[in-house]
This record gives structure tokens, C-alpha cells and sequence, in this order.
């Protein structure tokens, strides 16, 4: 019997549950991936360069984008070194899909180096001839199923090792100058000057010319200097010893090994926090020896003080730049290592202060069909995979990055910004390397989960900001101001006619690439197409009517190997669960302030209220009052500041002419004033001259100031003691000063 | 933003210093001597910035103004005759953490101390330098320097000076990665003050020429600018300086300068009448020797001394009969 029409109705009520004569849609692909098919021969932005040098983590393309730009000529030579090295890259990405690893180096010469077959491309360049040779060194990794975990240790092991090696300068400096402090004190002890210590103190061969008995006597005639208290040294010791002995930091910055120092990568979360706990005492106590050294070395140990608040130093003491120098932890784990301990370890990092990373690689998100979410017990790992990220972001202590393996490279800033934060991390990254999907790349997968909403990408950095709109960001998603992302479908039909038909890239998409929701899915034959069929993200968002329920049939297209596109139907249970789907992915773009409903509501509250002022105004306004057109007046540009010009700024006023005075700012300090009379002429606080008692000298001396005054800034006025001697001579010098 | 544990007890424990916590001995120099007003503007800087006395070194060579160390509460180096800026690169590259001004006079500098003064424009080490310039020796009393005008009578040029003067700030200018360039006259105070302070803020090689009166030896020398603020060009700028209104109702000839104009600095700075006073040059991107030149590890006396055995090592002669070594090397 041939399908027909209710066939469709049928399979969209009750499923598979009823017999019906849809085929199956196995072997064929959403039609918006369909294009993508065969990977390896597209220019995209795997595999990914691992370096030692910063950025660190770059995608191959953007390594022979460069090389190209800087060594590339212009004119036929270049575009055809440009074509060369496109061959290259492009092998190179076939090879890696083949599984062939290793450096950039050894796939580049494999490459490059290997017999050409058609002589027609010429030289093939190597990584040397295009001035990358330093790139050589790095690793290719491909969008594997670990390549999070790759990524994110590759990452942190940078920073760590930067960050390990200022610590051990600190350390190193520290340590030197205490010894330092030491050292000196011992020298100039007693002991110091004894003379098998001066002795010890000179080089081999000059030691006969000195006689040491005599330059100890002398010494020790000279009077003893302050030696450094019994506390002090005790003190300086033991800051010495912790120095010396401390596990944080290797000893030295080529030990790839750290012998003796502490590991920080961890395969467990419950191992990882026992290990911070465990280690807290010793951290504490570093601290406080790093504290104590660079006070000594500051001069700004104050006993009276300082010894109090270091015996009750502890735990608590410490703040967040204390930690700053103090290497982070790493997690990496997998959704199903995810334990109900693990699990609840998880949390309690992410709500803690530890900088502490964790890395899980997401391997379901949509999990088995049928399971529903049980309300106590373990969760199924894809209702984790799926929530952990927005769990960690409620937290708000934590820097979040939920993401899949095929939109690494486009957020390698930010997951470098999470592993530097002094504060945990949490990287959620969906793998799309699953056996659920077969046949398909897992860069294809992954990057399928984010364009259906499946994994929204997003990053939580609470160090942006205090408010959601600095702190979050839902990128990059594609299409983020839409429910879902719209696309094109173009295809062929049996007749040879072209079409091309919106259609946009759902959740229900990404479940039929899943063969385990294969069975919420049914190829509808051609003949049963009807006007009630509706593309799938339509009936998702829409509110359905029971009257309409079994009218509307949603459908996805799908396309097979060789292009031809079909219909394909889908049940009622998939359509309920892509719902919660859109539901998360709206409340995210809340979060982001897209459709944010608090501003909807607001705005519509506002615009109600403007209406009803203005309806109000209508109402009451007399008939023929028109209000006059007021046109504001431009205050013109702001004044333009002339090259020469002098501010016309208000001076104080000069005191009255028969005051002395000086102008006290504009004295050079140069003593003549306070050489005549020390007690009438006097330096204020800037070493500035001023009349500090009149009654302490006579006009004479006043007068004689003025005179010797170089910049002339003493104004003698007219004498205060008309008794004085001589005051009409006086009085003609100082008015020849004016 | 939170505080270490160490800055949190720094700071509970600093104390505040006067002007007069850092000023030493009571001056030598002579009365009226402008060096007076330079040492008043430097503690002055001292005290306006708080610098920890044990954390700043004043650094001279030999003159007059090179006595300038003895008179600061610092720490202090009085060295050799046209080192003093040797001395100080050598402390700032060891100890990058203190605050290091140098006082160097014009034959300091411009005589003996040349080769040091050029190249440590070049390296642009984070130092403040003052340079004292009275165009004449005083130390040695009355001798022609090389600032000194030409026709200047001294002991040393009975007859006059034969040479046209050398301009150390033009001199400045020319050099490979010159970073401050400021000019002052000693007889402004506020100037000398905020000119060296700003360099002090400089991060790098700050050259600052002060015109210094020597009443014992040239007295008189510079009266004519003195007394007439017309002949003073005040160069003012947001970069540079910013003149008080006081100060400016008495220098009213100004012009605004771009300290980032380097071929406009080295314009006004060729000229003598009037004399340019302010911030002529400033470029904050030119890096310092000292950070690039940073060693990523400190090394201490064993690490010094198992590096020395090793190059040592590279010249000793062996034993013939030691036969743990086959081929010499
Ligand atoms: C190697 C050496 N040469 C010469 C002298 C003599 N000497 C001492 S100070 C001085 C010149 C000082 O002039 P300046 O630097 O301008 O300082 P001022 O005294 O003028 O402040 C000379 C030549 C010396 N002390 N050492
Ligand atoms: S004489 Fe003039 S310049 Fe000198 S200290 Fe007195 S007021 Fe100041
Ligand atoms: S000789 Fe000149 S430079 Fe030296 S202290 Fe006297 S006035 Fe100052």
C-alpha cells in the first residue's frame, strides 16, 4: 500500500507506536550540513597549531595565512607559492583525518619534501624557505574527541610556566637579599672581625701581604655597630628556610620534571581539592615567609606590629594577590566521570575561591530518548553534559566557558583569559566525537550541536564586571538574535527544477543526525506532501491549539549522499523536547539582554503610560492654543585654544604697598636673607623664604635683604619703628627696589 | 582590588616624611649659589612623593653641584670626576626598584663625563638627572667649561674662551633613543620643581638642564634673562608642564609645545634668547635597558661562582696523564 497523507498525520501523533508506510530517513544528512559532507577538502579552521610561543594555540590556515602575507611576492610567483602552499595545507588536513600525527614540522616536509608526480605545481616550499621555520616545532591536533583537554593544558602550561618562573625570580631575589641581610650583620659582629674571619674574607694570593691580627685590632677598635636582634635573625631564618625548601615552584626553570615540586594536573576533582587542602599549610606559610622577606627588605618590618599579625597568620590572611604567584590546578575529565561525588566536588570548587580548572569533555548532550529527568538519584549524563555550564555560571564565582571542539579556535582568547583568571574554571566542551552519529566528522557534529542550540556557546568571566552585561557573553553563536539560525536550502527536484527554500538549522536537526531518535523521524514520499506541512522549528515555537493538533505536520529536510532532497516527518515526542530546548536557549538570551522580558514588560509599561499622557493632554488642550516653534540656539564650538595664549586666570591680590612682604613662591632659597637675619627671615615647609617675625630685625635689615635678594621678591614696604635710625635713606634704597 | 599581605603592612607601617627628613648636611655652597634652589625643588620631590629614604640614592661626580648627595638624607654617591652616570646605571640595573636621581655639572657632564652622558642617553635607563649648569668650573674656581660663552674670561682663557659653547640639551636631542629632554633656570622655583618632576615621572632617561647662577665666579652671568621675564619662553603643555596663574601673570611669554614634537624641540632649543624653560621632549615608549636587558633569573653567589668555574674551566690545562679526557678541547 502507498503511503498517503494520514500516514503523515499518524506518525506525528503517535510515532512509531502505529504502523504506518513511511520509510525510515537513515543515510541522510540535514540538508543545511548536507554541502559539508566531505570535510578534509574544505579550508577550515582545524587542525590547530600547539606552540610554545604566544598565542599559543592558532589554526593551520592562520599560520600559512601569515607566512604568505610576510614572504609572499606579488605577481604570478606569488600566487602560484600561494597555490603551493594551499596544496599543502590541504594534504596536510587529509592526512591528519586519516589519523597521521605529529608535528607541523614532520607533516609539512612529509608534505613538501615528498617525489612530486605532475611536475606542474614546481617547488613545493618549505616552512624555512616561507619564514616559519619557529612554527615547525608545533603540534597539529584535530578536532579529536580530547582536543578540549589538549587545548586547555597546552594553555594552562603556559601560563603556569610563566608564571612559575616570576615566582622563582621573586623567590630567588628574596632569598639573596635575606642572605644578604645576613650576611652583612655577620660581618660587621664581633666574629666578623675576628682574624681568621677577615682572612677567609680575601683571595689566595694576597693573603700574605696583610697581616690579619693587626687589621682585626683596628677593627675591633672602631666602635661596634647595632648587630641584628636574636628575633631578627630567627626570624630572617626561618623566612629562609621556607624560601628554600618550598614545593610550589620548581627549583629551577628548565626542569620540565619539577623533581620535588608538587603536581597540579589532576584526573579527579575530589583528588584535586584533597591536594589544595592538603598543601594549605605549606601555602600559608610561604606566604607569609614571602611577605616577611620583602618586608625586611623594605624596611617596613615593624616588630611592634608585624610580630602580632603574623602569629595569627593564617588561612584567612590570604588575599587574592598573595595567590597571585601560586601555580593553578587542572582537572581534565569526561562527562561520565562525572560521579555524584565528582560531581558534587565539581560544585563546591566552582563556588570556592580555588584556582582550580576543570575541564570536561562533553561527549552526549541529547541522551538516550524516553529518559526522563528523575528528581533525586544520579542524573543521566547527558542532562549533566547539558547543564553543568549554567550550573557553574550560577555560582558566580567561577569563569565559565561552555563551548563545542569546533568553536575552539574562535574562542582560544577567552579560554586563555579563563585559565589566567585567578579564580576556578570551568570549560564545558561538547567532543561531537560520538558513536551515536555515525559516519560523520566530529568537527561536523559539534559544530551542528551549536548551530541547533543543542550547545550554546557562551563565556561567564565575573572579573568583566559586576553586571550580567559586562560579566556575560552568548558568543559566537551564529544568528544570536534569532530562536534558531536561518539558512537556505537549494536543490533539484525530480524535474530538474531548482529550488531554494528558507529553512532554519533546529534542534530537531541535530536529533536526526543521532541514530537513537531515529525512530522520531520518517521520509514522507512526494505524493504525500500537502499544504499542512510545516517546517519543524515553527510548530517548536508555536503555540499549538489541540484543534490544530494532527492539521500540522512538521517536517525537516534532509538530503541524501548524492543531493536529492527529501521531506522528512517528525513526532510529537521530538517536537515536546526540542521546546526545552529553545526554552534554554531564550533564557540565555535573556541573560544576554536579547528579548530580555523584564525590558519588554518595562517598555510596554512605558510606551501604555506615554500613550495615556498623551490622550490626557488631547483631551484637556484649548483649541486654538498652538504652541510658538521654539528653535534651540547652538552655543557655537567650544573655544579653540590659541597657540600663545596666556590664561586669564584670577591672581590674588598683591598685600597693601606699605606691608613688607615676599614672594615667598618664587624664592631660590638661596640663604641670603636668612644669613642677615636668621629670626625675621625663616624657610617654610617647601624651603621657601618668608617674613617670619618683624619685630626680630630693624628696616635696615629688611631694606639690605631686599637689596642682596637675586630675584629681587623682597618688598621692604615702609618702616614699622618709626624710632629707627636713618629712615629716610632707607626709605629712598627700597623705593629705588620698587 | 585587593593588597598583598606585604603592601597591607607596608602600609599600616609607613610613616610620613617632612622636607626635612631628607635634607643632610647643612649646604657648603655659597650664599646666593643657584645649586641652593635645586637641592630645596629635590626635597621638595622627595617629600611630595614620599620616597622612602633608604630607597633613594642621589649619585654625583666631582664640582660643586656634585656635593649635592652630602646634603639629601638619602643614600648617596659622591664619585669620581664625570662618572656619576656609569655609578647610577650600574646601581639601577642591579637595584631597579630604587628611585635614582643623578647631579652632574657642566664640565661633569659635558667635559670629562661625555662618552658616559652619550651613551647613557642610549641605554635610557630609568634615571632623573639633573644636570647643574653655571657655564663655568666652580669647583675649581673660575675655569672655562664647555657650556661656557664664548669670549667668557677665566683662569683657564685669560683672553677669552675661543670656542663657541656647546648646547647639552641640542647635544640630547641628537641622540639615538632619547626619551626626557626638560630646561629650567635655577631662579623659578615652581619650575625647577614641577620640570623635575615630571622627569622623576618619566619612566626612563630624563636629562634636565637647570641654568645655575655662580654668583662667586660669574656673578652677574645671567642677569639680563633674570630680570627681564620677557627673555623667558615658557614652554607649556598637558605633557609637559602647566604653569601656576601666578606664575604666568609674571612669564607671559608662552607657547604651547608638544613634547611629542621632536623636530620642533630641537628648533626651539637651539635658541638662547629667549631662554626655552619647560618640557621640550617626551617619549614614554622608548624602552629602558634595564628591562630589556632583565635577566630572567637571579643569580647569587653559588650561581656566580659555578658559572665562573665553567668558563674557567674552558681554559684549564689538563694533566697529560689524565686520561679521563681524550681529546683536548
Ligand atoms: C679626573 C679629574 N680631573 C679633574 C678634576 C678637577 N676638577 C674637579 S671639579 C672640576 C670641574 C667641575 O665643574 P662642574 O662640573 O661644572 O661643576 P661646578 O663646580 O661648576 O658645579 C674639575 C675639572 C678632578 N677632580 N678629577
Ligand atoms: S634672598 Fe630672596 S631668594 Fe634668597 S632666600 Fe631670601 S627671599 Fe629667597
Ligand atoms: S663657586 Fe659657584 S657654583 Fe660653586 S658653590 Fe659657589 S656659587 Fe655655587
Amino acid at each position: 500500500m502507498k503511503a498517503d497523507v494520514d500516514d503523515l498525520a499518524r506518525f506525528h501523533l503517535v510515532g512509531h507506536r502505529v504502523e504506518t508506510e513511511l520509510p525510515a530517513a537513515t543515510q541522510l544528512l540535514p540538508a543545511l550540513l548536507a554541502p559539508y559532507r566531505d570535510l578534509p577538502a574544505l579550508r577550515y579552521d582545524y587542525p590547530l597549531v600547539l606552540s610554545d610561543e604566544s598565542p599559543f594555540v592558532e589554526p593551520l590556515a592562520d599560520v600559512t595565512n601569515r607566512a604568505l602575507q610576510e614572504s609572499a611576492p606579488r605577481g604570478r610567483d606569488g600566487e602560484r607559492l600561494r597555490q603551493n602552499v594551499l596544496r599543502i595545507e590541504a594534504e596536510i588536513r587529509r592526512r591528519m583525518a586519516d589519523g597521521r600525527r605529529g608535528s607541523l614540522g614532520e607533516l609539512w616536509d612529509a608534505v613538501a619534501l615528498r617525489p612530486q608526480a605532475d611536475g606542474d605545481g614546481g617547488d613545493m616550499p618549505t616552512l624555512s624557505l616561507l619564514g616559519a621555520a619557529s612554527a615547525a616545532a608545533g603540534r597539529l591536533v584535530d578536532c579529536d574527541r580530547d582536543v578540549a583537554a589538549e587545548v586547555v593544558t597546552h594553555l594552562w602550561a603556559a601560563t603556569e610556566r610563566a608564571t612559575a618562573c616570576a615566582t622563582r625570580r621573586r623567590i630567588d631575589e628574596l632569598t639573596l637579599g635575606l642572605a644578604g641581610i645576613l650576611r652583612a650583620h655577620d660581618a660587621r659582629s664581633d666574629e666578623g672581625r675576628e682574624p681568621q674571619h677577615l682572612r677567609a674574607s680575601l683571595g689566595g694570593a694576597d693573603r700574605a701581604a696583610f697581616d690579619f691580627d693587626a687589621w682585626s685590632e683596628i677593627m675591633r677598635s672602631a666602635a661596634t655597630p647595632p648587630t641584628i636582634s636574636d628575633g631578627r635573625r630567627r626570624r630572617i631564618r626561618s623566612a629562609l628556610e621556607v624560601l628554600r625548601t618550598q614545593r610550589f615552584v620548581p627549583a629551577d626553570d628548565d626542569d620540565v620534571d619539577r623533581a620535588g615540586a608538587y603536581p597540579f594536573l589532576f584526573r579527579s576533582c575530589v583528588a584535586a581539592a584533597a591536594a589544595y587542602r592538603e598543601r594549605m599549610p605549606a601555602m600559608v606559610q610561604l606566604v607569609k615567609a614571602l611577605a616577611i622577606a620583602e618586608l625586611e627588605l623594605r624596611n617596613g618590618y615593624r616588630e611592634s606590629e608585624s610580630d602580632a599579625y603574623f602569629d595569627s597568620f593564617d588561612e584567612s590572611s590570604l588575599t587574592a594577590d598573595d595567590l597571585d604567584g601560586f601555580p593553578s590546578y587542572l582537572v581534565c575529565l569526561t562527562d561520565a566521570d562525572l560521579t555524584a561525588d565528582e560531581l558534587a566536588q565539581v560544585t563546591r570548587i566552582l563556588g570556592s575561591d580555588a584556582p582550580i580548572n576543570v575541564v570536561v569533555e562533553v561527549r552526549d548532550v541529547l541522551g538516550e530518548p524516553g529518559r526522563r529527568r528523575p528528581p533525586n538519584g544520579r542524573s543521566p549524563d547527558a542532562i549533566i553534559g547539558r547543564q553543568l555550564g549554567r550550573m557553574a555560571m550560577g555560582a558566580g564565582t567561577a569563569f565559565v566557558v561552555q563551548t563545542a571542539t569546533s568553536h575552539i579556535p574562535r574562542m582560544i582568547d577567552r579560554i586563555h583569559a579563563g585559565v589566567t583568571a585567578a579564580r576556578p574554571a570551568l570549560f564545558s566542551v561538547f567532543t561531537g566525537s560520538t558513536d551515536h552519529v555515525p559516519g560523520l566528522a566530529p568537527y561536523l557534529v559539534a559544530s551542528a550541536a551549536v548551530q541547533s542550540r543543542a550547545v550554546p556557546t557562551f563565556v561567564f568571566d565575573p572579573d568583566a564586571g559586576s553586571a550580567w552585561a559586562d560579566r556575560f557573553e552568548l558568543h559566537p553563536n551564529p544568528d544570536v538574535e534569532n530562536g534558531w539560525p536561518a539558512g537556505t536550502v537549494r536543490f533539484e527536484d525530480a524535474e530538474m527544477q531548482r529550488h531554494t527554500e528558507p529553512a532554519a538549522f533546529s534542534i530537531v536537526d541535530f536529533a536526526a543526525l543521532d541514530r537513537r531518535y531515529a525512530r522520531h523521524f520518517a521520509t514522507a514520499p512526494p505524493q504525500t506532501w500537502h499544504a499542512g506541512m510545516q517546517p519543524a522549528d515553527h510548530l517548536v515555537d508555536a503555540a499549538l491549539d489541540t484543534a490544530e493538533l494532527g492539521r500540522q505536520v512538521p517536517y525537516v529536510m534532509m538530503a541524501t549522499a548524492d543531493g536529492v532532497v527529501h521531506r522528512v516527518v517528525v513526532d510529537r515526542e521530538l517536537i515536546r523536547i526540542a521546546r526545552e530546548y529553545g526554552e534554554t536557549w531564550r533564557s540565555l538570551q535573556e541573560l544576554a539582554g536579547i528579548n530580555n522580558s523584564h525590558a519588554i514588560a518595562l517598555v510596554a509599561a512605558e510606551r501604555t503610560r506615554w500613550e495615556q499622557q498623551v490622550a490626557d493632554r488631547e483631551a484637556t488642550r484649548p483649541v486654538e492654543a498652538a504652541p510658538p516653534a521654539t528653535v534651540p540656539v547652538d552655543p557655537g564650538p567650544a573655544k579653540a585654544a590659541a597657540e600663545t595664549a596666556v590664561p586669564d586666570t584670577p591672581v590674588p591680590a598683591a598685600p597693601a604697598p606699605d606691608e613688607p612682604y615676599i614672594e615667598t613662591v618664587r624664592c631660590t632659597t638661596c640663604d641670603e636673607c636668612t644669613d642677615i637675619n636668621p629670626r625675621m627671615f625663616a624657610y617654610d615647609d617647601n624651603k621657601q623664604a618668608y617674613i617670619a617675625d618683624l619685630s626680630a630685625g630693624t628696616y635696615r635689615e629688611m631694606v639690605e635683604a631686599a637689596e642682596a635678594c637675586q630675584v629681587a621678591i623682597i618688598h621692604p614696604g615702609l618702616p614699622w619703628d618709626r624710632a629707627e635710625h636713618g629712615l629716610d635713606d632707607l626709605i629712598a634704597r627700597a623705593g629705588a627696589l620698587a | 582590588m585587593t593588597l598583598s599581605v606585604t603592601e597591607c603592612l607596608l602600609a599600616a607601617s609607613r610613616e610620613h616624611h617632612d622636607l626635612d627628613d631628607y635634607a643632610g648636611e647643612l649646604s657648603r655652597w655659597c650664599t646666593g649659589c643657584g645649586d641652593n634652589a635645586i637641592l630645596a625643588a629635590l626635597q621638595r620631590i622627595c617629600r611630595d612623593e614620599q620616597l622612602a629614604p633608604e630607597r633613594t640614592v642621589f649619585v654625583s661626580g666631582i664640582g660643586c653641584s656634585s656635593r649635592l648627595p652630602h646634603y639629601m638624607k638619602t643614600y648617596g654617591f659622591h664619585g669620581l670626576h664625570g662618572r656619576a652616570l656609569p655609578v647610577a646605571e650600574g646601581i639601577k640595573i642591579r637595584r631597579p626598584d630604587l628611585d635614582v636621581f643623578v647631579n652632574t655639572g657642566d664640565g661633569d657632564c659635558c667635559a670629562i663625563g661625555t662618552a658616559h652622558w652619550i651613551h647613557a642617553i642610549r641605554y635610557n635607563m630609568n634615571l632623573t638627572v639633573v644636570m647643574h649648569d653655571n657655564e663655568v668650573y666652580g669647583l675649581t674656581k673660575n675655569q672655562t667649561s664647555p657650556t661656557s660663552p664664548r669670549h667668557l674670561t677665566s683662569n683657564t682663557t685669560p683672553r677669552g674662551a675661543y670656542l663657541e659653547a656647546l648646547d647639552p640639551v641640542s647635544t640630547t636631542l641628537a641622540v639615538t633613543n632619547v626619551s626626557f629632554v626638560a630646561q629650567c633656570v635655577d631662579w623659578i622655583p615652581e619650575l625647577v620643581h614641577d620640570v623635575i618632576s615630571a622627569g622623576f615621572h618619566h619612566k626612563g632617561f630624563s636629562f634636565i638642564r637647570i641654568l645655575q647662577r655662580c654668583p662667586e665666579y660669574l656673578d652677574g652671568h645671567f642677569d639680563q634673562w633674570k630680570s627681564d621675564p620677557e627673555r623667558i619662553l615658557l614652554l607649556r603643555h598637558e605633557d609637559g608642564v602647566e604653569p601656576s596663574p601666578e606664575l604666568s601673570r609674571i612669564y607671559r611669554n608662552q607657547i604651547v609645545h608638544d613634547p611629542a614634537d621632536l623636530r620642533r624641540a630641537q628648533e626651539i632649543a637651539s635658541d638662547r634668547d629667549p631662554i626655552p624653560v619647560g618640557v621640550l621632549y617626551r617619549n614614554d615608549d622608548v624602552p629602558c635597558y634595564e628591562d630589556t636587558r632583565r635577566a630572567d633569573r637571579h643569580y647569587g653567589p653559588a650561581e656566580i661562582g659555578q658559572a665562573l668555574e665553567a668558563e674557567f674551566d674552558r681554559f684549564a690545562i689538563r694533566p697529560a696523564n689524565n686520561n679521563h679526557d681524550g681529546g683536548g678541547r
